[in-house]
């Protein structure tokens, strides 16, 4: 079932109608789409369900005082790459903004019966002129009967807080569940790849003790999930410097 | 169920070194979806990478090639991946990533 087609007619009218006027558009829609479901003979996975799930959000705030060429030119103008190493020191071109907004969105779903599930989302807001707005936070929302096993976390900044984080991608990417590249380097490449591949070899049981040796918490869902678990601790390997992945491989003497 | 991750770059590497980092985070089990440009709201620009934890490191190394994005250089025998802007040395690039 798709349900966004509708919202996103409605909100290219409500954009065509409000455009030449002043105000403030906020929109956002979900779609849940059912992929496949197959039954099986196989006892182990009677039944196979992969669902899609797409969100969406828009921000759009007609411009109060200024023009959108002239916001263009405030861009254009604004200098990259001075400042920290990731090349800002003020969000001065966005200083004139009414809404900012950085958004991320990401459903996990464990149902009684064997099923998939993988959600992304994404989210962005310009706008100029002035206006109010500010908060970052997190989310989790459990939803009831069927769904009791589907968790939707949703993390954003708006408004003052999205200006804030804005100017500096490694901030915005705690927030948001970004993580940098790596710090590693190719010299590291070798260890790196024997690590983990130990690592993607472990059965859960193994994995549970790995991250207590380790001393890497793990998630909730990833001590629910051998695959998550997977990620999350080659995720500390990659956020690693070649130092501290060292240490991790002294910690693993059997790999 | 495999996962997504986005990455994000520092802006002010050079192609070489945003390689050798992509083929960094592809050793540990991830494979390159698709790049790029990360443009945060103000003056900040760099590049996203978007990755899928598979927990196998896939083969051959990924290389990048700067183009004009208008004509697909000649990838000399190797697979395209994807084709993305990338923010390389602080400035605009287009890019095709191949295997």
């Amino acid at each position: 079932m798709r349900m966004w087609p509708n919202r996103v007619a409605a909100l290219i009218s409500t954009i065509a109608i409000t455009a030449c006027g002043d105000g403030l558009i906020y929109s956002e829609w979900t779609s849940i789409n059912l992929a496949s479901a197959r039954i099986n003979a196989d006892p182990a996975t009677p039944v196979a369900i992969k669902l899609g799930f797409d969100r969406n959000v828009v921000a759009v705030a007609p411009p109060i005082g200024g023009t959108a060429e002239q916001t263009a030119a405030a861009i254009s103008e604004s200098s990259p790459d001075e400042g920290d190493e990731n090349g800002c020191e003020s969000p001065s071109a966005s200083s004139g903004e009414a809404v900012s907004q950085f958004s991320t969105f990401s459903v996990n779903v464990s149902t009684p019966f064997v099923g998939t599930g993988t959600g992304t989302g994404t989210g962005t807001g310009t706008g100029t002129g002035t206006g109010t707005g500010t908060g970052t936070g997190t989310g989790t929302t459990a939803e009831a009967a069927d769904w009791r096993h589907t968790w939707i976390h949703s993390r954003f900044a708006s408004g003052g807080a999205a200006l804030a984080i804005s100017c500096y991608p490694r901030v915005a990417g705690a927030v948001l569940g970004f993580v940098p590249l790596t710090r590693l380097t190719a010299e590291d490449i070798p260890l790196l790849e024997k690590l983990s591949a130990c690592v993607n070899a472990m059965d859960p049981e193994q994995l549970n003790q790995l991250s207590n040796t380790l001393e890497i918490v793990l998630s909730e869902s990833a001590q629910q999930n051998p695959q998550e678990a997977k990620q999350e601790i080659t995720n500390h390997f990659l956020e690693s410097n070649s130092d501290q992945l060292e240490g991790y491989a002294a910690g693993m003497p059997d790999c | 169920m495999n996962f997504t991750e986005v990455r994000l770059a520092v802006p002010n590497w050079t192609l070489s070194q945003l390689q050798d980092r992509i083929n960094v985070v592809e050793a540990s089990g991830r494979v390159l979806l698709a790049i790029s440009r990360f443009t945060a709201i103000g003056s900040v620009r760099t590049t996203a990478l978007t990755f899928e934890f598979t927990g196998a490191a896939p083969t051959p190394r990924v290389t990048l090639i700067a183009y004009d994005g208008v004509t697909l250089p000649d990838l000399g025998g190797r697979t395209a991946i994807c084709i993305g802007q990338c923010v390389i040395g602080g400035n605009d690039s287009h890019v095709v990533a191949a295997r």
